[in-house]
């Protein structure tokens, strides 16, 4: 004997429909006659999905809907389809396709991020997740002071951020892919796998707010500068590839923000980034700021209270590409070419490694901390003759060719660019020795 | 000795005895017989109804010697649970049995077996699951039906609760 919910609604007479109980709680209590009756169960839905999960649309229309119904620790499936909506996160869930690629979209004139997450223990993977006009980002993990600032177990793997901000009209001016952001702590955060392409910050709408900055991958501990930063630990970046990130002013593939402690970032794949593509935003709107005036394919630290920094991070076999095109009606703009890596002020950079990556030109690395070298050994530098001092197009600085930190080798070849930030004949990175072939870079399977 | 046997002795019997006469009638008999009727607890009743023994009886009540079902405040179990959990589906396995112990064999039937109430959006259902015939189950003597409850709330549950009846019925099958 095999009992499901319709044998017991047929005996109410009519007092309540099968209609009246929700697809997925007959699921579930199926499941449980199922258990009780001896029988298997109804059949499991497709996608690796048992009888207890939740599967879009076939039990809930949207997975807002099914996020709502969910219970913590649950899995929702989302079948292949285009759902145009913004989704708040709010406990702890895995939330994966159940085959092919899913996209959520935020709907038109929805300025919040595709996926809001204000929960720890919160599984993305899968989708394709689309921004095009939203103020936030496509990924949003943020948890301020008022829901306690702690999150943790993040991961976002396997999706494709793509078309952030490309459509802003006075909105998403800074066009952030993912971020994650905790105002007190971030713990135990991965993102692998993901491919982020086409993020574009607003550059031909005057606007009167906004960095306009665009970011593939932001994870800041310090989103309100009211408030002392937080801290993060155990923060892996890894099998991503990164790619035509764009801004009028900067534009950066991953940035870090605020006191974190631990991050590994390895066998990504990051390449034209690019700012100041046209420098086309008119001169009342212009917000250049020639501290950042490079778009950077990682960068490190920038803007933290004095007493906190970025430590303890390494960058392996990772490509890391940026390129900007100054123009000549760029006043406040030098010849600086984008970089691969720009450690700010404000990281332990003796604790920074960065080995086994290629550095494609034109700009290689930039230590403009006084906290020791960076380690950059073993790096390609798109020749086999190693970086060079001279930025392409440039003068070329007083010292060059300048020295590695802590070795006699010099910066003459001619491959990405190393600087001597303060100009004292010795560059804050330590290149020496260079690979002469480019390593296995870029996602491992 | 069958039937035959019988006969054939008390023809022999007949054949040797002395010759009586008569009808046989008495003009009054008058013998008292006992008659003993017990109205037994539920556990011990024909139809025994009683807790299944199976790690659940802190859900069944005994007042008077009937059975009943509580998972309220007011049958809070030894650690504090005082009803089940909202949006979720609460499974209570092997909650009662219900045994024939009577001389014949019975069809047993409990109704109802499903209970709704709603209120504010929110819905609240328990079943009554038997576990071997559904909705009578046919018990011969000495035999045992065992009954389960699987109980949902969703999308919250609120303030729900469901106070009502079931009625368990034995009807002989001959």
């Amino acid at each position: 004997m095999t009992l499901d919910i319709e044998d017991f609604i047929q005996q109410t007479d009519g007092q309540v429909r099968l209609e009246d109980v929700p697809p997925r709680v007959r699921k579930r209590v199926n499941s449980a006659l199922g258990d009780l009756t001896g029988g298997d169960g109804p059949t499991g839905p497709e996608g690796g999905a048992s009888n207890e999960d939740i599967v879009v649309p076939d039990d809930e229309t949207t997975i807002q809907d099914a996020v709502d119904a969910a219970n913590p620790g649950d899995v929702i499936f989302v079948k292949p389809d285009t759902y145009r909506e913004q989704v708040t996160v709010d406990k702890s869930l895995v939330i994966k396709r159940a085959s092919g690629q899913p996209v959520v979209e935020s709907p038109d004139g929805t300025r919040d991020a595709t996926f809001a997450v204000r929960a720890d223990n919160v599984t993305i993977d899968g989708f394709e997740i689309r921004n095009r006009v939203g103020k936030d980002s496509g990924f949003k993990f943020h948890q301020g002071l008022a829901n306690d600032g702690s999150i943790s177990d993040l991961t976002v793997r396997n999706n494709l951020f793509r078309e952030i901000g490309t459509e802003a009209s006075g909105g998403n001016a800074d066009a952030f892919a993912l971020t994650v952001s905790g105002e007190k702590s971030l713990d135990s955060i991965t993102v692998t796998g993901n491919t982020f392409e086409r993020i574009r910050s607003d550059f031909n709408t005057e606007v009167s707010y906004g960095n306009r900055y665009p970011k593939a991958i932001y994870i800041s501990t310090y989103p309100n500068e009211k408030s002392p930063p937080g801290s993060a630990s155990n923060v892996t970046i890894e099998n991503n590839v990164i790619r035509d990130v764009e801004g009028p002013n900067t534009a950066f593939g991953i940035q870090l923000h605020g006191p974190i402690n631990g991050v590994d970032i390895r066998n990504n794949d990051i390449r034209d980034i690019r700012g100041d593509p046209g420098n086309d935003i008119t001169p009342d709107t212009d917000s250049k700021d020639p501290g950042y005036d490079f778009a950077s394919a990682i960068q490190l630290g920038k803007g933290i209270p004095e007493g906190f920094e970025v430590q303890n991070l390494t960058i392996t076999n990772t490509f890391l590409s940026a390129d900007s095109s100054p123009t000549p009606e760029a006043t406040d703009n030098t010849a600086t070419p984008g970089f691969g890596l720009v450690v700010e002020e404000d990281v332990d950079s003796a604790s920074v490694t960065a080995n086994d990556n290629e550095f494609a030109a034109p700009g290689g690395v930039i230590n403009k901390t006084g906290n020791g070298p960076v380690d950059a050994t073993s790096n390609y530098w798109g020749a086999s003759s190693g970086p060079t001092s001279t930025p392409p197009g440039g003068s070329e600085p007083s010292s060059a060719p300048f020295a590695s930190a802590g070795s006699s080798a010099t910066a003459d070849g001619s491959g990405a660019l190393v600087v001597d930030f303060d100009d004292d004949g010795t560059a804050e990175v330590n290149f020496d020795e260079a690979l002469s072939e480019p390593p296995q870079t870029g996602p491992s399977n | 000795m069958n039937r035959r046997q019988v006969l054939a002795a008390i023809g022999a019997l007949g054949g040797g005895g002395a010759v009586v006469t008569g009808t046989g009638a008495f003009t009054s008999v008058e013998a008292n017989r006992d008659v003993s009727v017990q109205v037994a607890d539920d556990s011990s009743a024909l139809l025994r109804m009683a807790a299944a023994g199976e790690g659940n009886d802190e859900y069944v009540t005994t007042n008077g010697g009937e059975l009943g079902i509580d998972i309220t405040s007011s049958n809070p179990t030894d650690a504090g649970g005082q009803g089940v959990n909202a949006n979720a589906t609460t499974v209570i396995a092997d909650l009662f049995e219900i045994q024939n112990q009577g001389t014949q064999e019975i069809d047993v039937e409990v109704t109802p077996l499903s209970f709704v109430d709603t209120g504010s959006g929110d819905t609240l259902i328990v079943l009554v699951v038997p576990q071997t015939g559904f909705p009578l189950v046919t018990l011969g003597v000495g035999d045992t039906e065992t009954y389960s409850l699987v109980v949902d709330s969703f999308p919250g549950g609120g303030n729900l609760q469901i106070s009502d009846t079931i009625t368990v019925t034995g009807e002989a099958t001959n």
